[in-house]
């Protein structure tokens, strides 16, 4: 019983994770253009993703639907590097999501403290 | 480095192949394992990507992988296995992206990675009239021919096994006619890409190099469905002797009472014997062929492959017997009709004129010699005979033709 419980709190924090990945590489990417082994690290570094592959799709994902843009800038070793951007429409979706954050985390802080 | 590779093949004396690769615009020396192991994963990975967005993705990945390499790569310059495990743990293996793409709940998301992986392993089925038709040696109870059939229609081959045996059953034995025109039309899956084409999967190499099927073990089926399927095909095939046997041996004592009623003493004739032993193999081929099938398909036991072919030969053999015999038979019938015919008219003759006489006589074994011209004769008054009839209850009409004019003497008997 006690695993199934550890299973289901895993599971939860994974899908509340991966319901704000997508927010946390706007951010990172909002702050400057970003190479994706500088997003890599920083995800990492917040303990955000496991592993490195699920991030590809994603990425071309949000650029397939205008969020993303990207930019070939050459690299000292090795082949060109892709910098992606946020777009307009990025900013404002960006935006939409810091908003829903927000509210959630009100919401979580107001039932965490009614009954205190 | 040279110094480095003689080092590694003295001490390991494992001298690599290696191969010289581009991934993602970075030039490789990699082991030749690495590299499978590398190419396996990349064509994994792949299926789990959309369609539209694969070759970007993937295109990204290698160039990560790249990255990582280079920067493990620092002072050798041959990438090894462990090199490719250890980027791989950094990228993550396969199923990793399975839970992680996956965004329901947790029974959702076991269900879906299921179903991902499914796919993925038997590959898109087509329509089955992009299948082709070929005997599954692997899976067979005589030769293949129902899997095949069945693989065709995306049927169980247990379905279409018992279909062909009710049909021979309902069209008397056509149904193995039909059988052999398959079995000869239809080749033997040999190539795996044969054998996925059997399935209506597309032959790619990656389907190919996934395709493992082990022939079905029949001797050892355990599961409940295959032991419903014997337990059906015993009885069916118990009833199916029992009824068919029964139906024979009437059959054959009809045959045989008729024979000796409508011809007394005649019986024992080799032409009769002939027509009645090809009849009676003609029957009891199939029987002892269903029979035999049956069994063999409960036990699923392929030996004594020549009882088949030689029941088949059998078989065929009678036919001919039939046709062959009936058509003396006939002739027979036909002469002795006629005999009797004329033996009437000679018999009514001599009533009506009270004529009798006697001599020396032949054997007659030709009707249209010996009757016909003598009741043209008698009736045309050329000639004169002596003829003489009598009726024997073992021996039938007794008839001695005596020609006045002509140096021959004739006997009918019948």
């Amino acid at each position: 019983m006690s695993t199934n419980v550890n299973v289901n709190a895993d599971n939860v924090k994974s899908q509340m994770r991966k319901g704000y990945l997508e927010y946390c590489i706007l951010l990172i990417i909002s702050k400057k253009p970003a190479y994706v082994s500088d997003i890599i690290g920083e995800l990492k570094e917040a303990r955000m993703i496991v592993v490195e592959g699920t991030l590809y799709p994603l990425l071309t994902r949000l650029k397939n639907n205008g969020i993303l843009t990207y930019n070939w800038q050459e690299s000292v070793s090795g082949p060109p590097r892709k910098y992606y951007e946020l777009t307009e429409s990025g900013q404002t979706f960006l935006a939409e999501l810091e908003a829903g954050w927000e509210e959630l985390e009100h919401a979580i802080q107001l039932l965490r403290t009614k009954n205190n | 480095m040279l110094s480095n590779y003689y080092e590694r093949k003295t001490i390991n004396n494992n001298m690599k192949k290696t191969v010289t690769i581009n991934l993602g615009g970075v030039v490789f020396n990699i082991d030749d394992d690495a590299c499978d192991r590398l190419s396996q994963y990349l064509s994994d990975l792949e299926k789990r990507f959309p369609e539209e967005d694969r070759n970007e993705i993937l295109r990204d990945i290698e160039v990560r992988m790249a990255e990582l390499l280079t920067f493990k790569m620092e002072n050798r310059n041959v990438v090894e296995i462990n090199d490719v495990e250890e980027v791989i743990e950094v990228i993550g293996r396969p199923e990793q992206f399975d839970d992680e793409n996956a965004t329901d709940s947790a029974e959702n998301q076991s269900a879906s990675t299921t179903s991902t992986t499914q796919e993925t392993t038997t590959g898109k089925k087509k329509p089955f009239r992009a299948r082709k038709l070929y005997r599954n040696s692997n899976d067979r109870m005589v030769s293949g021919v129902a899997s095949g059939v069945a693989a065709y229609f995306d049927l169980d081959p247990a379905i279409v096994r018992i279909l062909f045996v009710v049909l021979t059953l309902i069209s008397l034995g056509w149904g193995i006619l039909i059988y052999l025109i398959l079995l000869i039309a239809m080749p033997e899956a040999k190539t795996k890409a044969q054998f996925l084409e059997m399935q209506g999967i597309e032959p790619t190499l990656e389907n190919i190099d996934n395709f493992h099927q082990e022939p079905v073990e029949r001797s050892s089926g355990s599961n409940a469905l295959g032991n419903i399927i014997k337990i059906c095909l015993i009885v069916l095939g118990v009833i199916v002797g029992a009824s068919l046997a029964v139906g024979v041996l009437c059959i054959f004592i009809a045959m045989f009472s008729a024979l000796l009623l409508h011809t007394p003493g005649s019986f024992g004739n080799a032409v009769d014997m002939g027509l009645l032993g090809s009849c009676a193999l003609f029957l009891l081929c199939p029987v002892i062929g269903i029979a035999v099938l049956c069994v063999r398909a409960a036990n699923g036991e392929r030996k004594h492959k020549w009882v088949g072919w030689t029941l088949l030969a059998v078989w065929i053999l009678s036919i001919f017997g039939i046709v062959g015999f009936g058509i003396q038979e006939g002739k027979n019938a036909d002469f002795e009709e006629r005999l009797e015919r004329s033996g009437a008219a000679l018999e009514q003759w001599f009533d009506e004129d009270d004529y009798t006489t006697h001599d020396e006589y032949y054997n007659a074994d030709d009707i249209d010699r010996i009757i016909d011209p003598v009741l043209d004769s008698l009736r045309d008054g050329e000639s004169t005979y002596d003829i003489s009839i009598h009726t024997n209850p073992k021996k039938g009409v007794n008839v001695r033709i005596q020609s006045n004019n002509k140096s021959d003497t004739s006997l009918v008997e019948k």
